[in-house]
């Protein structure tokens, strides 16, 4: 296939995935539209010819003609908001934070729900953009969310009093079952295999930082850095090797 | 009116009648309805009206693997899409027999 029909397929499943739409349907459509632009790459027709020249408003026709009820989207909302707070408990626990305060216990959930909605929104709205505005699109919105988690760290430093306390076996516990549902959520989305490197780019170099007891706001800088490169780059991986649509 | 306007409500009835010739998948259904003339219809549309109809029931689909390698979704009649075809037909045969008396009144 074309780079460009990859790219059509790609976005359309990231789209039809932020607008609640059941995965098998998406699988199915998909197989469809593949098979449909590889037939017609050999009579040299280009997904714009096939699909229409804005693939959004091809997608929400096929949305609209599939009727996606409420229950879909709350699922995937439900799964959502568990991979955030998730992600975001163990790489407090890695940052060696057992101990929470009261602003703590309701500002970081309250900004897991502010995470998802800026994250869904953020590939709603860069879908069918070229990279760089894609890139910067995200980046933007991301933004918002990461300021709000850093206000509520600094409030907790300011005026928070630690009133939970977890003990060591209990962070590893809580922490290792936390990674595996994690995994578990993701490779249905995109395989076990880029699961597990997200993982790895999502904790690995926080670890590190940790491990060798790096301190100071530069390796915070250069971690967070790291993280998003490493995202980018598997994200590109992603692209060149098209996931199978058929299951089984 | 644009020919997509008018297209709009008889466009289902078209599919039914082009799978009710036998099995097809995506790609062979949309050449087929080029081939009867529909060259302006944007190809990718099939889609949706497609999972619309599987969803009323009218259509169901089976996966085969094709010649070329990977499965293909093939679509088929149900009992009751062959009967909304018929009352299609039925319908289609008055409204064009009044549209043309209208138009060719003259004549």
């Amino acid at each position: 296939m074309t780079k460009e029909n990859e790219k059509f397929i790609q976005e359309m499943r990231v789209y039809l995935i932020t607008k609640g739409v059941d995965e098998e349907d998406i699988d199915s459509f998909l197989m469809e539209a593949e098979d449909h632009l590889t037939e017609g790459e050999k009579e040299g027709k280009t997904a714009a010819d096939i699909f229409g020249k804005s693939p959004k408003a091809y997608a929400k026709e096929l949305i609209a003609s599939m009727e996606q009820t409420p229950k879909d989207n709350r699922k995937l909302i439900a799964r959502l908001i568990a991979g955030v707070f998730g992600i975001f408990l163990v790489s407090q626990f890695i940052d060696g934070n057992t101990a929470f305060s009261l602003i703590e216990l309701i500002g970081y959930p309250a900004s897991t729900v502010i995470w998802l909605i800026a994250l869904i929104g953020a590939l709603r709205l860069s879908s069918f953009h070229n990279g760089v505005k894609s890139f910067l699109i995200v980046y933007g919105i991301t933004m918002i969310p990461m300021l709000f988690t850093v206000g509520v760290t600094i409030l907790h430093m300011e005026y928070g009093t630690d009133i939970l306390f977890l003990s060591q076996p209990v962070v590893f516990t809580i922490g290792g079952v936390i990674i595996l549902g994690l995994i578990a959520n993701f490779t249905s989305l995109i395989g076990i295999l880029s699961s597990l490197v997200l993982m790895a780019i999502l904790f690995g170099s926080q670890l590190l930082i940790r491990l060798f007891q790096l301190e100071g706001f530069g390796w915070e800088i250069g971690a967070y850095a790291v993280s998003v490169i490493g995202l980018l780059l598997m994200m590109n991986f992603q692209k060149q090797v098209p996931k199978p649509f058929m299951k089984g | 009116m644009q020919t997509t306007q008018m297209l709009k409500g008889i466009i289902d009835g078209c599919i039914l009648s082009i799978i009710h010739e036998g099995e097809v998948y995506g790609y062979e259904l949309a050449a087929k309805l080029d081939s009867y003339g529909f060259e302006s219809f944007s190809e990718g549309t099939i889609y949706p009206i497609l999972i619309r109809l599987q969803k009323d029931q009218l259509i169901q689909s089976t996966l085969k693997k094709s010649t070329a390698g990977p499965k293909r979704k093939y679509y088929s009649l149900t009992e009751k899409g062959v009967e909304e075809l018929a009352g299609f037909q039925k319908r289609w045969d008055h409204l064009s027999s009044t549209v043309n008396q209208i138009l060719h009144k003259g004549e």
